[in-house]
């Protein structure tokens, strides 16, 4: 068995690039400059306050959105889910308008109702999506009732952005939705890490489950599987990191869909191997598209841009790419 | 000596009976072949049994256990199931399947061990498919297919296993090896194997009891070749047949009125 292949690569490829992408930066900084800066140079501030926990953040939400994109396709058993499928993005963003219309618009009340709209969001539809049982599978009830709360949502972004003042607020509400590690310090990382740090490893702990969770509810009871709970448990675990990923980075979309399918391509579909290798691959993704956003021109450019100018070509290339069938 | 003993099973959909008070039990190794037109509660019988729709106290007894009494975990260390149809929407390996076979023995966060997958290489061995241990379960044909399904039952190490229509869509020959496959384990491993089929004939050839069923209820139970009359094949199917002996095969074919006389088409049109 091949099993191990592919492991020493997912642990080495996210602290190497996570190296890599800090010296990067519209200001140069080389690691002798850090050696002989003092705290109060430009160079030692800008690397420990700005770009250190911007990398970080960037890689953790990457690896975020990734994994609850292989658990969300997993247990859906559909190619087009993403981690926004159940509404916790646009439930996240109406709770970011929110707070900037109406919470007097810091980065700590953002991220505190934006992270609360999306989980709100996710157990909206998951409520829909039992009341729908008799209409049809319980995984195609579940992403319909998604579809609709996002439009629900997404309605109720556009009232926000409507009534908001067009020359303060609703800039603010626009690159908020676009997604941006611009606004990213210590001081919000740390309000983020534990959310996205405890979804992370209660999707990896739970990788297995999903192999035998995606053959359905039938078969997964016959293998001695309480499906419904174990179903909801992984759902509160992707939620969990999605939520945390987007209060902090507003809505990146694409890099959860993309990154299970690419990873799927190059590991296979065993959810014990892609869900690790998502998470090095999503991380070193997410974190090289906002080097990139950060540093191709004078100003920056929104991130979400550049997760799908990249992203898209990359995702074509890699399927149209010769070797295993990933669905 | 290990039975499975089935009492006062009912089970009731949208207001009708799916399973009218069902009795019966089985001891180990035995094959007993569930037989009767579509929708008399074949399916739903085994899909009872297998846990799908919870189990009703003291319905279900393994060797004097009460399965409703266990986890979904303990009940599937007794009663493992080789479902009709597999909707597979991600191309696993072979062994990855069977691997699945191993989940009640391991622990809620575990992945399955190097030990689990030997288990697995055995099963696969077991039904002489260990070559395509590293194909992609979706690549494979039909027949090839329900032989990675029981081999992961038989990675379930349970002692009942429950097939649903394990030769539908298969062509003759698969046909008749996944029959043969299944009598040689039940055999070598003193299994209680449940199938349900839609061919009478193939119960001669595998089963040693029959179960007959309509309309959610059981209506005879005993040797295949005792239960197997013609006059029940008239009361399950509403068909004429004779019973043909040849040495010790028997097979059952329509009495020859059935396709000769124009006036039978009116009274035993299929429900198919």
């Amino acid at each position: 068995m091949n099993k191990g292949a592919h492991s020493s690569f997912q642990y080495v490829l996210p602290p190497l690039f996570f190296i890599i992408f800090l010296f990067f930066g519209r200001y140069h900084i080389s690691p002798q400059d850090l050696i002989h800066a003092t705290q109060q140079d430009a160079a030692w501030i800008l690397f420990y306050k700005v770009r250190l926990p911007r990398v970080l953040i960037a890689m953790f939400v990457g690896a975020a959105l990734s994994a609850a994109g292989v658990a969300l396709q997993g247990i859906s058993r559909n190619p087009l889910v993403g981690p926004e499928i159940l509404g916790v993005s646009s439930g996240a963003g109406f709770g970011a308008a929110c707070a900037i219309l109406f919470l007097g618009n810091n980065m700590l009340s953002i991220q505190l109702t934006s992270f609360l709209f999306g989980l709100l969001a996710v157990m909206i539809s998951y409520s829909v999506s039992k009341s729908l049982r008799e209409y049809g599978s319980s995984t195609l009830t579940l992403i319909l009732a998604g579809i609709s709360i996002s439009a629900v949502f997404s309605a109720l972004i556009s009232i926000l952005k409507y009534v908001a003042d067009p020359y303060d607020d609703l800039p603010q509400i626009v690159y908020w939705l676009m997604g941006s590690f611009a606004a990213v310090t210590w001081h919000n990382a740390f309000n983020t890490l534990p959310g996205l740090i405890i979804g992370i490893f209660l999707l990896l702990l739970l990788r297995w489950r999903i192999n035998i969770l995606s053959l359905g509810q039938e078969e997964a009871r016959a293998l001695g599987i309480n499906y419904e709970r174990n179903r909801i448990l992984l759902i509160s675990a992707a939620t969990l990191a999605t939520a945390a990923a987007v209060s902090i980075s507003g809505i990146i979309s694409w890099v959860g869909l993309i990154v299970p399918h690419i990873t799927r391509k190059l590991v296979g579909p065993d959810h014990a191997l892609l869900m690790p290798a998502s998470l090095s691959l999503g991380a070193v993704f997410m974190a090289g598209c906002d080097t990139i956003a950060r540093t191709l021109y004078t100003f920056e450019i929104p991130i979400g841009i550049i997760t799908s100018l990249v992203g898209a070509p990359l995702f074509i290339i890699m399927l149209k790419k010769g070797g295993r069938r990933i669905w | 000596m290990v039975t499975l003993d089935v009492k006062g099973a009912s089970y009731t959909y949208g207001g009708e009976f799916s399973l009218n008070d069902i009795t019966f039990s089985i001891k180990e190794g035995t094959i007993c072949a569930l037989l009767g037109p579509n929708a008399s509660g074949k399916t739903t019988l085994i899909k009872y049994l297998s846990g799908m729709f919870g189990y009703t106290a003291t319905t279900v007894m393994i060797d004097g256990t009460d399965i409703a009494t266990l986890t979904a975990k303990q009940a599937a260390q007794k009663i493992s199931y080789v479902p009709q149809v597999h909707e597979a929407s991600f191309p696993y390996p072979v062994l990855d399947m069977v691997v699945m076979g191993r989940n009640p023995y391991l622990h809620f966060f575990s992945l399955p061990t190097h030990k689990d997958y030997l288990h697995s290489s055995a099963a696969l061995a077991t039904l002489g498919i260990s070559d395509i241990g590293d194909a992609s379960y979706t690549e494979l044909s039909g027949g090839q297919q329900k032989l990675v399904l029981i081999a992961r039952a038989l990675a379930q190490e349970a002692p009942v296993m429950l097939l649903d229509e394990p030769t539908a869509h298969l062509d003759f020959r698969n046909k008749l090896h996944i029959l043969k496959t299944i009598r040689t384990l039940v055999k070598k491993k003193g299994l209680i194997a449940l199938l349900s089929l839609h061919d009478p004939n193939e119960a001669f050839m595998v089963a040693d009891e029959v179960l007959m069923m309509t309309q959610g209820d059981v209506k005879m139970k005993g040797p295949a070749d005792t239960v197997l009359t013609k006059e029940a094949i008239r009361m399950l199917y509403g068909i004429d047949v004779d019973i043909r002996t040849d040495g010790q095969s028997r097979f059952i074919v329509p009495a020859p009125a059935y396709f000769g006389d124009e006036t039978n088409e009116t009274t035993d049109r299929p429900d198919e």
